[in-house]
């Protein structure tokens, strides 16, 4: 721990995209909306036409822009889901 | 209906040849003895068409199965005989809608009580043909009388003892059902699910699962990994939903929709977890796939997510309906903590769990809960070899919703998204328990 250097801020950029969930209003055409938010730096996983979610990475700092594209409801951090502990008597 | 292999040799030979629509009831009872399965069954099918597509429903089986079909319209005043079928291979009576097909003819286009019926069929359902005995006074020692002579003049002949596997599966009932099941008033339904698409968004499940060899799967994995559950929690809550209605043996009833088509969605790893990304991509599945029901016996203990809530009103505008677990972070009566998402969402129905004295489950969360099911000490389906389990958990109570909402969608086509939502609040059954803990009660089925 000592010994590591600070990173620049190159690589920490370089390693800070977050997993994202991007939430529609359904007013805009899906791929319209999908090619906006590629272009305001969404790495796209997902195109998920029946619920109108697209789902992809990005950089913290482009979770502002991607909020701003239109036809864009929402923009919230992944998270994780479970069942309780495996083995637990409860889940 | 592929027939039991150890009834091999002249028994099958003889057995086959009994099952024709003008074999006698002597005749088929033999026949059922030498087969080996289950005794109360003839081996023929009763197909039911829909109300009015009697005529649409003959045309098409004789044109798509070849079927030799005899209609008792082609006899005086109706009245058939079924020895005088000869060598149809199903008998059509049109005023009642229905038509008997031969054992031989059903297994020939693998037609079979299991087999999932398309919803623009003509076909409402097909049946196993029981035999019929003229007294209903506790008809299963009568059953079993029965089937011990049958089975002595069967052991005459020369044929295998098997009276232990065949009285077993005589009646299904006497054995019972588990005590969520009986909560939830779903042994005396008359609704089995067919014809309604309940997916199952957990860990997978076993494919291999002897109790249901012969049901109808669709099945996706969004987590990288095959379907096949090697955690055990997804095979138990598809199970509660989707259940046979008589497993073998002395083994309880635990499933709710028998003839459900299940869709088994893979959204968690074998370690139990995933990401709410594979989750809405398990979601968007299920609808895309309109199935009327999604069981996500799933969570976290965050707050409302727009994404959740997004998919949930696309579910319910599609006419499917999203049951989610509330959660298992209390430790009641002192720690109550917030229903999770996705069932914390206005759009996904939240489910908290109830013990077998129909009080709150110490782990079942609160707030946004809306019905209540069986989540403790629940016995079901497990993978293979183990084949059951008994855990507990609001994970357990939301098949329960799932699988009575699947029954009540059946009951009514109009009975889809809102209006299934509706439908099942007002018929729950009242508990003197807060809102926030047990929303509307204990939910039942039609």
């Amino acid at each position: 721990m000592t010994k590591k250097a600070k990173p620049t801020k190159r690589a920490k950029l370089a390693k800070a995209t977050q997993p994202l969930i991007v939430t529609l209003t359904g007013d805009r055409p899906i791929a319209e909306v999908t090619g906006d938010l590629k272009a305001a730096g969404l790495t796209v996983d997902q195109v998920l036409t029946s619920t109108g979610i697209v789902t992809g990475s990005a950089h913290p700092e482009a979770a502002s822009r991607l909020r701003k594209v239109r036809g864009v409801a929402d923009v919230s951090p992944d998270h994780p889901v479970d069942i309780g502990p495996p083995g637990s008597s409860v889940s | 209906m592929a027939k039991k292999k150890k009834g091999a040799g002249t028994a099958a030979t003889s057995a086959t040849a009994s099952q024709s629509v003008s074999a006698s009831a002597d005749d088929l009872l033999l026949a059922a003895l030498a087969r080996g399965d289950d005794p109360a069954k003839t081996g023929r099918f009763l197909m039911t068409f829909k109300e009015g597509a009697v005529d649409a429903g003959v045309k098409s089986l004789q044109k798509r199965s070849g079927l030799r079909m005899a209609s008792a319209r082609d006899f005086k005043d109706q009245a058939i005989t079924l020895e005088e079928a000869g060598d149809a291979e199903a008998v059509v009576f049109p005023e009642i809608g229905v038509a008997l097909v031969s054992g031989e003819a059903a297994a020939a286009r693998s037609m079979s009580a299991d087999a999932f019926i398309e919803e623009d069929s003509p076909v409402h359902s097909v049946d196993p043909e029981f035999f019929m005995f003229a007294t209903q006074i506790n008809p299963s020692d009568y059953m079993k009388g029965v089937l011990r002579v049958a089975q002595a003049i069967y052991e005459d002949l020369g044929g295998e003892s098997q009276v232990g596997g065949a009285l077993a599966d005589v009646s299904p009932e006497v054995l019972g059902a588990t005590w969520g099941l009986n909560a939830c008033k779903v042994p005396p339904s008359s609704f089995n699910g067919n014809g309604i698409k309940v997916a199952v968004l957990d860990t997978g499940f076993d494919l291999g699962h002897p109790e249901f060899a012969g049901r109808s799967f669709v099945t996706a994995s969004f987590v990288g990994q095959p379907v096949q559950d090697l955690h055990g929690h997804g095979t138990h809550t598809a199970g509660t939903a989707n259940g046979p209605q008589a497993p073998p043996g002395s083994i309880q009833r635990y499933g709710i929709g028998f003839r459900t088509q299940i869709f088994i969605g893979k959204v968690l790893t074998n370690s139990g977890s995933g990401t709410q990304a594979q989750v809405l991509a398990g979601m968007n599945w299920a609808i895309a796939n309109q199935c009327a029901v999604i069981s996500m016996s799933l969570g976290a203990q965050i707050p409302v997510q727009p994404s959740y809530t997004a998919a949930g009103a696309a579910a319910l505008a599609a006419g499917c309906l999203i049951v989610a677990a509330a959660g298992n972070a209390s430790n009641r009566p002192t720690v109550i903590n917030p229903a999770g998402a996705p069932a914390n969402s206005p759009t996904v129905m939240s489910v908290a769990a109830l013990d077998s004295s129909l009080r709150v489950a110490s782990f079942s969360n609160g707030g946004k809960v809306d019905i209540a099911g069986p989540g403790v000490n629940v016995f079901s389906s497990w993978p293979r070899p183990t084949l059951h389990n008994t855990i507990s958990g609001t994970s357990m109570a939301t098949p329960h919703v799932a699988g009575c909402a699947a029954l009540w969608a059946q009951s009514s086509a109009a009975l889809r998204g809102p209006a299934l939502r509706s439908k099942l609040t007002a018929t729950a059954k009242h508990l003197p328990f807060p809102a926030s803990d047990v929303g509307a009660g204990l939910v039942q089925a039609p």
